[in-house]
């Protein structure tokens, strides 16, 4: 208790009421959606033939 | 040769009018319209001309000397080059200033109101070459110009200046779009990396050495793999986003991220009805309210909005029509990406929608990590935490500004805004940070909340995250909180340690034991 009074005065942390349990659930479904898509960097980033052989020519 | 003129209609295509392209010519020029337009816009307020005749231009000359001196119509050399300026000159004045003999007020006024030059080329088409002309005011913040290199010129031993990005018309022997917009796109490259700003005639060159299909010269066009090439082949990388990141990406946002790190980027479009061209973009408007629906065709999960939905144009080199034309951006519809409406037009008077195909980023190979990366780290990491702490402080309409930076540029730039406070100020001020980073700052209704810094010369697997600035002491409060409980310990300890340092460095006492520096454990103690 002490240690985390410490901590605490060492980090100015205001206390913050909310149910942590509730957030972390909260969060962890957020977290959880947006990883569906955990192959979107790896897609986006693909450059197929069909662009790089578009012509510019205007 | 010197000569002035006022700023007219007939004076002017007088003035642009050559022996090979007569003034009945000029008249009817896309260009020449397109330039008379701007340069008599109430906003540049062009009125009078300096014409200078027998001028020697380094850009035409290399065209000259790779292709016309061989042809064997005898084209000159020499071209004219029209300097502008927003103030009546009269012959007087012009006398004075040619003999030396001019006021230290007039020397002062003529360099106040200098609005750059164009280069006549004396070919029988074609006519615009090198143009450096002022660009619009910011009216009022919304336009912002941030591809732009202080250029100088000299007349009767007057050093005079202007911002702009050289523009200059296709002539379809040496350089096609492509072509042009690269060189565009290099001349501030040059500046950003101290990488070469090459000519035309190397331009296409370079960019013709990997496929061959047609004659590199006479240019009618490049592909997109030959103009990496060619900024492959000038010490840059070429970051390419193809239909598979149109679809996906905030595309206003990307171009912005990369225009407000001052880069220019190079848009591949189609022309509806026509084929492809290429645009170089140096600037954008941004207003303060969103413009745009949507900015993303098919979006990712969970994505994040981007300050690009307020991006209403972006502003172009379009070699058809002219330096810094608006370029209106039209929101994803039915699936299809972001689209453009500018200056093309049916012939029946309709716009005519330039469609996206590729973006290419000419970038320096110390920025590794690209939009992709960190526009993904942002939706699937950071965001989401965001979400929650802003659920428990009530913090809505959440907007994140991503764009790519400079140690230098962000340095100059928080000392302007005064975010932080004074022991946070001068402790990023003496750090040593990496050249290149994204800036990633998050805002509740324009409230600045806080902001991640990612090293861009980290790679995809590392922290990269280096520094998070706390602009909202209730917003950091909940937001380290709701880290603690995130399974994400990696990104949870480095939240833990910024809030440490939100003031600056501290004198701390050593740790009774290590766990003790572990802030999320210490949290989780006292529940």
């Amino acid at each position: 208790m002490a240690k985390s009074k410490r901590h605490r005065e060492e980090n100015d942390l205001e206390s913050v009421t909310f149910d942590r349990e509730k957030v972390a659930q909260e969060l962890r479904e957020r977290l959880a959606a947006a990883n569906e898509d955990a192959d979107f960097s790896e897609k986006a980033s693909r450059i197929t033939q069909e662009d790089l052989r578009f012509q510019v020519s205007l | 040769m010197f000569e002035p003129k006022d700023f007219e209609w007939e004076s002017f295509v007088e003035a642009i009018s050559t022996r090979l392209f007569s003034i009945e010519q000029a008249r009817s020029d896309t260009h020449v319209k397109y330039l008379f337009g701007y340069l008599g816009d109430p906003e540049i307020n062009a009125r009078s001309i300096i014409v200078e005749t027998d001028y020697v231009d380094g850009d035409f000359l290399e065209d000259f000397a790779s292709f016309y001196v061989r042809c064997f119509e005898p084209y000159e050399r020499f071209c004219k080059r029209l300097h502008f300026f927003s103030m009546k000159l009269s012959r007087q004045d012009f006398d004075a200033l040619a003999s030396s003999n001019a006021s230290s007020e007039l020397i002062a006024d003529v360099k106040k109101h200098y609005l750059g030059f164009i280069v006549v080329k004396p070919l029988p088409d074609a006519i615009i070459g090198r143009t450096q002309l002022k660009t619009y005011g910011p009216d009022g913040g919304r336009r912002n110009y941030t591809a732009l290199v202080r250029y100088e010129a000299h007349i009767f031993g007057i050093d005079l200046a202007v911002e702009s990005l050289a523009f200059q018309e296709q002539d379809r022997a040496v350089a096609a779009c492509a072509t042009v917009a690269l060189w565009s796109c290099f001349q501030k490259t040059s500046r950003l990396f101290g990488t070469p700003a090459p000519r035309p005639p190397k331009i296409t060159l370079d960019a013709t050495q990997s496929i061959y299909d047609q004659r590199a010269l006479p240019s009618n066009g490049l592909y997109v793999e030959q103009i990496c090439n060619a900024i492959r082949l000038n010490g840059l990388d070429p970051e390419v986003f193809g239909q598979s990141a149109r679809e996906r990406l905030p595309i206003a946002s990307l171009i912005y991220a990369h225009l407000k790190g001052g880069l220019p980027v190079l848009l591949v479009v189609e022309v509806e009805g026509l084929e492809g061209h290429a645009l170089a973009l140096s600037g954008f408007s941004l207003r303060d309210t969103p413009q745009l629906k949507i900015e993303t065709a098919n979006p990712p999960k969970e994505a994040p909005q981007l300050v690009g939905l307020r991006i209403d144009e972006f502003y172009a080199h379009d070699d058809q029509h002219g330096p810094f034309s608006r370029l209106r951006v039209l929101a994803p519809h039915k699936g299809k990406p972001v689209a453009f409406e500018g200056s093309w037009q049916h012939s029946n008077g309709k716009k005519r929608k330039l469609l996206l195909r590729q973006i290419i980023i000419p970038v320096y190979h110390k920025i590794r990590l690209n939009f992709i990366t960190v526009y993904d780290r942002l939706r699937r990491r950071i965001h989401p935490l965001v979400l929650t702490a802003a659920s428990i402080t009530g913090h809505d309409l959440l907007e994140w500004d991503v764009y790519l930076t400079t140690t230098n540029d962000y340095k100059k730039a928080i000392c302007e805004e005064r975010l932080l406070n004074g022991g946070r100020l001068t402790q990023i001020l003496g750090s040593q940070q990496p050249r290149f980073f994204w800036r990633c700052l998050v805002r509740s209704k324009g409230m600045p909340l806080l902001e991640f810094l990612i090293d861009a010369t980290s790679f995809m697997r590392s922290r990269a995250v280096w520094r998070i600035n706390f602009l909202d002491e209730n917003f950091a409060n909940s937001f380290v909180q709701v880290s603690s409980v995130s399974d994400d310990k990696d990104l949870a300890a480095t939240i833990a340690e910024e809030y440490d340092q939100r003031n600056g460095p501290r004198v701390k006492e050593m740790p009774e034991h290590p766990l003790s520096l572990d802030l999320s454990l210490t949290l989780e103690d006292e529940n």
